[in-house]
């Protein structure tokens, strides 16, 4: 937020003082840089700029080369800063009255010139700093679709979501957050497409944020969720453009932080959570099954384990005659129970899982799959854990892999503990309570007003056909309607190709 | 304290109060897989248990998973009732017994002519053993069949009920018993188990030096009126039975071809068979109409008839006929004259087309009016297909 300083604020015109304020500020920074000279060997003046923020090249040819060498008459005070204006051949050029304002620009990289007897200060926009080139997203790779990612220059960014929505509705409003580390933030939509009231909510809520820094865009997540203590995200981070835009047309907003690959959107739903953005570029039907495979597996890595134990303990008439034998031979080894025995391979799993992130790259991937692999075949043969209970865990295992978002996943792995105990304490029955409360609390859930169930619970049966399936393009011609009632209609109808009929 | 609070930690408790419930480890339940009941003098019965050994069924070796020895053995008590035996086997056993898996039950003939309801009423009532576990009958002692080594299969009780699932012979679960002991105008009928030598050989009985080894085998049937039993069938006699109830799956009929027409045998399989018998009330004369189709195709053909001639075929025809209504007859003829038990459920059909008469005068003395009922049989055949070659010859 910017707070203006009330004491001293403007510029006096005087060079020394304004210099000697501004050199106070930036006392101690090694990279501080500044250079007095004359303008026409009358006009003292002096450029300030961060050096690692700008770029010196054009520092050197636009601004200073025509400022040196300008031979023009001296000029009277009140032209000169008309002048000066013209000589400079930087396109990006900005009058600064407020001394605040320009040292703030200075540390976003803009450099500062002053010259004596002009009450305002000029800042050139020549800004270049070393950062990463845009890459395939590391956390969401696809086979089909685009392959770039979302950086984390903030300008680049919104330049990627530009090249995609060439429209003047796209509107990209711009915030600071962070007193300290004065980020940007800018709010992305489509007028005309998103709902002013969600729009206006997004503002009020990043208005109301007053924190010291914001590092990463998970700062803001936590900021502005509707309810940050339940493990379900509200919030969805993507890294890559495609899906920003595939949302902002949907009437969402993205919310894209200065410093950050993730960009924000909102308001979502628990079923865009468990879309991939490859499910849309490949053919239904394939794209269909597949999601269908996804919604299953959501089951099984909640449940595997909770029904394993639940049924091997208090529902043995359950299994079939030749199964229960298969287990129970396996269980004879074993001295712990089996709420014990899964809970030693869940956790030992997810301490693999954990170690295997900070481990580096080239020794990362083997060692999980040795791992796992020795881990579990080890501790089959020592006799700690029985074979049918490694199975479970390595299948729990891979099917909560199959979300393409990892706070969902986050989320599924850390219910499945409570619904270990649940089962062992009360069984089928006690499965069946932790999924109601999940289930309720699902309900209850809101992201932005949007119910985070929807369109499965306030029930929409319209929109069903981009859910657990998801219908051809051609048969999309609506709008969701939990963001994108303002404007409906996405396309014309009855698009779907057929060969031409034969005329009677 | 919130009252979020207050509800998570009561949640959390009442939770643990709960004891672990009815908790039981798969390591600490027996699992039992055939269940036989006898009858050892005037008051005690005897129940045996087939008990599973999950150390011998592992085929998963982790160095283990020994194929030796017995993968289940079989314990037995006396009490005066099932729960009263039952009881006294858990002071035998170190696991808690599991009835939940037992998949067949046997009962001795002995127990069986006295009646049978009372362990009906326990497989019915406790919530343990199922009610879809096939029932069947032996002519000795049920705790001596369950000793019995399987060959195919893991357990002896897997391979007694694949036996029965066949469909060679009767297949009669607990409900269906039970069912028939209850319903009016059907008597219950089960198969028989015994244990046959596994192996054909001429020798004679007496002849031979060590016990040959035995198999499980369904054979037969045991006819019950009510729930006592009444008397035994053969195998001949049960494929009557089958065929009447209409619950027959897969059979072979073999007819002689008579000398005129060369002599032989030929052998057909029966596909498809249906059966269904319609009761006439005619003058207050009750008869009993039964027609049976039966679609075949011919298996083996061991004489001189050529099948490709369709006047030949004609007459093969005719004569599976004749074999099959007098395979019923013959069914029929047992149960009327020596058994007196409706086990064909021609009682219920009755009831289903003339109520009032049935209630009015049937009902009362059906046995008698069962072993006097004329019975027409009509049975039809159809060869359907003949198979690749004409005539061998």
């Amino acid at each position: 937020m910017n707070k203006t300083n009330q004491k001293g604020d403007l510029l006096t015109g005087n060079l020394q003082e304004d210099f000697q304020e501004i050199k106070n500020r930036f006392d101690r920074s090694s990279d501080f840089c500044y250079r007095e000279f004359e303008i026409n060997a009358a006009h003292k003046a002096v450029i300030l700029f961060i050096d690692g923020l700008v770029n010196m090249d054009r520092i050197d040819s636009n601004v200073l080369k025509p400022l040196l060498t300008y031979s023009g008459n001296v000029l009277q005070s009140e032209m000169l800063p008309k002048e000066i204006e013209d000589i400079i051949h930087s396109a990006a050029v900005k009058k600064e009255e407020s001394l605040h304002e320009a040292v703030d620009r200075v540390l976003s990289g803009d450099t500062l010139l002053l010259v004596d007897g002009v009450k305002h200060s000029l800042l050139i926009s020549e800004k270049s700093w070393e950062q990463r080139a845009i890459e395939e997203p590391a956390t969401e790779a696809v086979i089909y679709g685009p392959r770039e990612g979302f950086t984390e220059n903030i300008r680049t960014n919104t330049s990627l979501v530009r090249r995609r929505l060439k429209t003047a509705g796209l509107k990209l409003e711009s915030i600071k957050l962070g007193e300290l580390s004065q980020t940007e933030v800018v709010i992305a939509y489509l007028d005309g497409i998103a709902e002013q009231s969600i729009v206006e909510e997004v503002r009020s809520r990043l208005n109301r944020v007053s924190i010291d820094a914001i590092v990463d865009s998970g700062y803001i997540v936590e900021l502005i969720e509707d309810n940050p203590s339940s493990v379900f995200p509200q919030i969805l981070q993507t890294e890559r453009p495609d899906r920003l835009v595939g949302n902002l047309l949907e009437g969402r907003v993205g919310i894209m932080v200065d410093n950050t690959p993730f960009v924000l959107i909102v308001p979502i739903t628990f079923f865009q959570l468990m879309n991939a953005t490859e499910d849309y570029y490949e053919r239904y039907i394939l794209a269909s099954t597949i999601r269908c495979l996804r919604y299953f597996f959501i089951f099984v890595a909640l449940l595997f384990p909770s029904i394993y134990i639940a049924v091997t303990t208090f529902h043995q008439e359950l299994l079939p005659t030749n199964l229960l034998f298969s287990v129970a031979s396996a269980r004879e080894s074993v001295p712990f129970p089996v709420l014990i025995a899964a809970l030693l391979m869940e956790i030992s799993f997810e301490a693999l899982r954990e170690a295997g992130l900070r481990l580096p790259r080239a020794i990362g991937g083997t060692i999980s799959i040795v791992g796992a692999l020795v881990i579990g075949q080890a501790a089959v043969q020592a006799g700690i854990v029985g074979a049918p209970l490694v199975i479970v865990v390595s299948i729990t295992g891979i099917a909560s892999f199959m979300f393409p978002s990892y706070s969902l996943t986050g989320a599924i792995r850390l219910l499945r503990f409570p619904m270990m105990f649940l089962a062992a304490f009360l069984g089928l029955y006690g499965i069946l309570l932790g999924f109601f409360l999940i289930l309720s609390h699902l309900v209850r859930l809101r992201s932005f007003g949007v119910p985070y169930l929807s369109p499965l619970s306030p029930f929409n049966f319209s929109d069903l056909k981009d859910v657990f399936i998801r219908v051809p393009w051609w048969a999309m011609n609506k709008r969701p309607s939990d963001t994108g009632k303002k404007n409906p209609n996405r396309m014309r109808k009855l698009l779907r190709p057929h060969p031409p009929q034969r005329k009677k | 304290m919130s009252p979020l609070k207050i509800l998570l930690l009561s949640a959390v408790i009442i939770t643990c109060l709960t004891g672990c419930w009815n908790r039981i480890e798969i390591n600490d339940i027996a699992i039992v897989t055939a269940t036989g009941v006898d009858k050892i003098n005037d008051k005690n019965i005897r129940l045996s248990l087939q008990v599973g050994t999950p150390a011998k069924f592992g085929n998963t070796g982790t160095g283990g998973g020994a194929a030796t020895g017995n993968s289940t053995f079989t314990v037995s008590a006396t009490g005066e009732t099932i729960s009263d035996a039952y009881r006294k086997i858990q002071e035998k056993l170190s696991r808690r017994i599991f009835l939940s898996h037992s998949r067949v039950l046997i009962i001795g003939e002995r127990l069986a002519k006295e009646g049978v309801l009372f362990i009906v009423d326990f497989f019915a009532r406790y919530q343990d053993p199922r009610l879809n576990s096939f029932i069947m009958f032996t002519k000795g002692e049920a705790s001596e069949l369950l000793k019995n080594k399987s060959l195919l299969e893991k357990v002896p009780s897997e391979e007694t009920r694949e036996l029965i699932k066949q469909g060679i012979g009767l297949k009669v679960t607990i409900k269906d018993f039970w069912d028939m002991i209850i319903a009016e105008g059907i008597e219950p009928v089960a198969p028989r188990f015994k244990l046959v030598p596994l192996e054909a050989t001429n020798k004679q009985p007496e002849e031979e030096s060590s016990s040959p080894q035995k198999v499980q085998a369904i054979s037969g049937a045991a006819v019950f009126k009510n729930d006592q039993l009444a008397g035994w069938m053969n195998d001949a006699e049960t494929r009557g039975i089958l065929h009447l109830r209409n619950e027959l799956e897969i059979g072979v009929i073999t007819v002689n071809i008579p000398q005129e027409k060369g002599g032989g045998k030929v052998s057909v399989k029966m596909t498809k068979v249906k059966t269904a018998f319609k009761p006439v009330l005619h003058d207050g004369q009750l008869t009993m109409k039964v027609t049976s189709r039966t679609e075949v195709t011919v298996l083996e053909n061991a004489s001189n008839i050529n099948l490709g001639d369709t006047k030949e075929l004609a007459f093969l025809q005719t004569k599976l006929e004749e074999d099959v209504k007098q395979r019923m007859q013959i069914a029929l003829h047992k149960a009327q004259k020596q058994f007196r038990s409706d086990i064909f459920g021609f009682g219920r059909v009755v009831y289903r087309a003339y109520p009032k008469a049935w209630n009015k005068t049937y009902k009362k003395k059906w046995d008698t009016t069962f072993s006097e009922l004329e019975v027409i049989i009509k049975s039809k055949v159809e060869i359907k297909r003949i198979g690749l070659t004409k005539n061998t010859k």
